[in-house]
């Protein structure tokens, strides 16, 4: 196989190219998703590789930039994928381990009671209009793992069905809806430190 | 008698657009008026829902400014391995 032959295409489609113009968006991408570099530079490192081994399929009908990006969306749900499979053994089992579990169990007492019950946290069409409980829930939406916010994010803010959800990351219904569970829990908590616990100047 | 524990869950997967057959309906409003932590969670369940809808219809593109980019280590070495594959697209060491 000669692949250095005098091609236009593949002039125009030229790798070191790739890394220059487009290394840092699909770095930044991947980085907003997975929160942790090493993860996401490999996740550039592959795209481009998978670019480069199909660049024969690139049709330029899409632009460069959306074709790598479509390219970097895939291996990222492939990484969030493996992920979820990776933690269903320790981490997601079944909702009889979700009882014995960790993280969210710390709220309830031995009993299944609330430790610290939940606040109240006002008239709901306020709350929508303070930017302050906007802000922490950026900020907690990125604390999620990124399997969680990835699943809330889907269904939450991109409105997709359990049943999309779970065909597109190939996750059974059970281990989404834990994994929602979990975000949602996580998000709570976290809002009623972050917002909840600030506002209010009541002793815990 | 439903925990605190089990009424976030069944609240949760509602959320999912699990339906739940009248009996636990009927324990989860039994639940709620005997306890005050739970109603408080299902309301802000309700909230984030909300928030989140709303988020997601508002958000804005992300300006790269001030953004993470890539060091000149991870280039370099991304760049090497796409030389590498370029030369011998069949050879994966």
């Amino acid at each position: 196989m000669t692949p250095n032959t005098s091609d236009t295409n593949s002039r125009e489609l030229d790798p070191a190219r790739w890394l220059e113009d487009y290394g840092d968006l699909l770095f930044r991408y991947a980085f907003r998703k997975m929160r942790d570099t090493a993860q996401a530079e490999d996740l550039v490192q592959e795209t481009l590789l998978a670019a480069l081994q199909n660049r024969e399929s690139y049709s330029g009908r899409a632009s460069e930039q959306t074709w790598l990006v479509g390219i970097l969306k895939h291996k990222i749900i492939d990484l969030i994928r493996k992920q979820i499979r990776e933690s269903t053994v320790d981490d997601i089992t079944s909702l009889a381990e979700l009882a014995a579990g960790s993280g969210v169990e710390e709220l309830f007492d031995a009993r299944g009671h609330w430790i610290n019950p939940p606040q109240d946290w006002g008239i709901p069409e306020k709350v929508l209009e303070d930017h302050q409980f906007i802000e922490a829930f950026e900020h907690c939406l990125g604390r999620l793992k990124p399997a969680q916010s990835e699943i809330f994010g889907k269904k939450e803010l991109a409105g997709l069905s359990i049943d999309e959800i779970c065909k597109e990351l190939d996750i059974t219904a059970t281990n989404c809806s834990v994994l929602l569970y979990r975000a949602r829990m996580g998000l709570r908590r976290c809002l009623e430190i972050r917002w909840a616990g600030h506002n209010r100047e009541e002793p815990l | 008698m439903l925990s605190c524990k089990e009424v976030c869950y069944i609240v949760s997967e509602m959320q999912d657009g699990k339906s739940f057959p009248l009996g636990r309906r009927v324990m989860l409003r039994i639940h709620y008026s005997m306890c005050k932590g739970c109603r408080q969670m299902a309301r802000q369940m309700e909230l984030l829902s909300a928030t989140a809808h709303q988020f997601g219809k508002s958000r804005k593109p992300v300006s790269s400014a001030g953004q993470p980019t890539l060091s000149a280590e991870a280039i370099a070495r991304i760049g090497k391995r796409l030389v590498e594959n370029e030369n011998s697209p069949l050879d994966d060491d």
